[in-house]
């Protein structure tokens, strides 16, 4: 017999009942505005540097990726932390529910929220900045949203892991190292979230440009690593913090 | 045993080097209301998180309902679980952290808010429903999470000190509730560092100190043992010379101190020390601030219990 049917709620209901109440949550946090800060970055720096004559779509660009990293792991990272720091799980997982639904509750919030921030501020660069066409619009929205899931994976592993400064390391390795190492001429750039945004925008300034289906298979992978390490540390978890 | 709802069979239980519980073993029937007395530290919470599923022994095994909770998902369905930590979802209300602990219980999603608005109402919650979690008081934290744990009409309870930094009046109505829960036939542990909060709720206690069971059965034998050892009852009031001096005259009284404004009276026979507190407290109109027994005192009875000899039954 299975578990569902002696009683355990399904992996894909039980996500689904999540994600309903984490959006719930994570609109009425304060994070929404500072995220929402955050999206309004890009869009001030293209309308400066259309004012001092600049702001090419390709300069604009750069910009919006280092938001697609920053605005996902907060609403993330800090959801996930907050349940394991203030022992809130302790609600979820005494009751029928696999474990990984909590993660994927949470990243399935988290996604559309960022997204749509993101995606204000992709448009609002977009007609403020010069010389970008329609179709490379409809493709740096897509890159930005294929960015912020890899985002939000990344960042509910280093919460599980890390839970009190998963945060931190998420922008730690986001922007020190991935950033960096996706910015180098060599093969190992493939493997960083905001090489293959920029190779989905079509902006990675790789000749000849590598199919789409290349990057977003690459993108589908990180997501795919960074969350079975999430998925593997959960599944045993006991996260006691010392209270006997 | 046949029938058990809650099978503890040798477990035992470590954080790294530190141990939790070692060589538990004990059996919950159905229907009964087993309360779990011990200082804090001693294994309680511990016990509790491998009932419901948050914990895995390291050696042994936890059985509910035949099944391992940590193991099989489908065995929590049965437990409702009121951990001792007080934070809940603040962003959220009252009503709507008791829905969503419904629908995560498997209440279909339009039944779920008319089984929480049961929920809170039979807590006493229904006015402050509506409101947000995170300006709640103590008292309130503790019904609306009694509330997310009856609402899908649990066969087990497992209530880790529900009762602390609850008011007095409160305590009172949460008991009451508690035992309304028990008579209806469902199973509850209920575990406190507090002698007198398990004796409102049951007279069939198991007593753990520093991760072992020490005594088991009925509370009137336990706490015969218990009052052997001087009890410390410690009272704040504006005159804690003169309550110490006039009680220092009764025989069950061994020994008056003084600590911050309060008199802390060591006595064999507590029921008449209160007894005799509360007479003089009328009698001579003292104004008392707070009426306690301290914590530790709980810890200097078990060591007394254990004798030294690391093990009582």
């Amino acid at each position: 017999m299975s578990e569902a049917e002696r009683g355990a709620l399904g992996g894909l209901p039980a996500t689904l009942i999540q994600t309903r109440w984490n959006v719930r949550q994570m609109l009425r946090g304060r994070i929404v505005w500072v995220a929402a800060i955050f999206a309004a970055l890009p869009v001030a720096y293209t309308l400066l540097a259309g004012m001092n004559g600049a702001g090419q779509w390709s300069d604009v660009f750069v910009p919006l990726v280092m938001l697609a990293a920053l605005v996902a792991p907060l609403f993330m990272a800090s959801s996930m932390a907050e349940e394991i720091e203030e022992r809130t799980y302790t609600y979820l997982w005494s009751r029928p529910v696999p474990r990984w639904s909590v993660v994927m509750g949470k990243l399935l919030a988290a996604f559309p929220i960022a997204g749509v921030l993101v995606v204000a501020s992709v448009v609002g660069c977009y007609a403020l900045g010069k010389g970008a066409q329609a179709d490379e619009l409809a493709s740096g929205i897509a890159a930005v949203l294929a960015g912020t899931i890899a985002a939000c994976a990344v960042s509910a592993a280093f919460a599980i892991l890390v839970p009190r400064a998963g945060l931190a390391i998420t922008y730690i390795y986001l922007l020190a190292l991935d950033l960096p190492i996706g910015a180098i001429p060599f093969s190992i750039r493939n493997a960083t979230i905001t090489h293959q945004i920029r190779a989905v925008a079509g902006v990675s300034g790789v000749e000849p440009p590598a199919p789409l289906w290349q990057a977003v298979v690459w993108l589908a992978g990180i997501s795919a690593f960074w969350l079975a390490i999430g998925f593997l540390r959960l599944r045993r978890a006991e996260f006691s913090s010392g209270e006997k | 045993m046949a029938g058990a709802v809650v099978e503890i069979a040798g477990c035992s239980k470590w954080y790294g080097h530190v141990l939790g519980v070692s060589e538990v073993s004990w059996t919950v029937r159905p229907g009964s209301v087993v309360g779990l007395l011990g200082p804090n530290g001693a294994g309680k919470s511990t016990l509790m998180k491998m009932m419901v599923g948050l914990l895995r022994p390291s050696r042994g095994r936890v059985t509910v309902f035949g099944e391992q909770p940590f193991e099989v998902a489908a065995a929590r369905r049965r437990i409702g679980y009121c951990p001792e930590h007080e934070n809940l979802y603040d962003e959220l209300s009252a009503l709507e952290m008791v829905r969503y602990m419904a629908e995560l219980s498997g209440v279909a999603r339009g039944s779920a808010r008319a089984a929480a608005e049961r929920a809170l109402d039979e807590m006493g919650m229904k006015e402050a429903q509506h409101r947000r979690l995170k300006g709640f008081s103590k008292g309130m934290k503790q019904r609306t999470k009694l509330a997310a744990c009856l609402v899908h009409s649990p066969e087990l309870l497992v209530l880790d000190e529900p009762l602390t930094g609850v008011d007095p009046v409160a305590r009172v109505e949460i008991v009451d509730r508690i035992r309304a829960v028990a008579a209806r036939g469902v199973t509850v542990v209920v575990s406190s560092h507090v002698l007198y909060e398990i004796e409102a709720m049951t007279e069939e206690i198991i007593v753990i100190y520093r991760g072992q069971v020490l005594a088991e059965g009925n509370v009137y034998a336990i706490r015969k043992l218990i009052d052997k050892h001087p009890h410390r009852i410690r009272v704040e009031c504006d005159r804690p010379r003169e309550v110490g001096s006039r009680l220092a005259a009764a025989e069950h009284v061994v020994r008056v101190g003084f600590d911050r404004g309060a008199v802390v009276l060591e006595t064999a026979d507590p029921d008449r020390c209160y007894e005799q507190i509360a007479e003089l407290v009328v009698a001579e109109n003292i104004a008392v601030r707070g009426l306690t027994s301290p914590d530790n005192n709980l810890g200097a009875v078990f060591d007394y219990l254990t004798g030294g000899r690391g093990g009582f039954r």
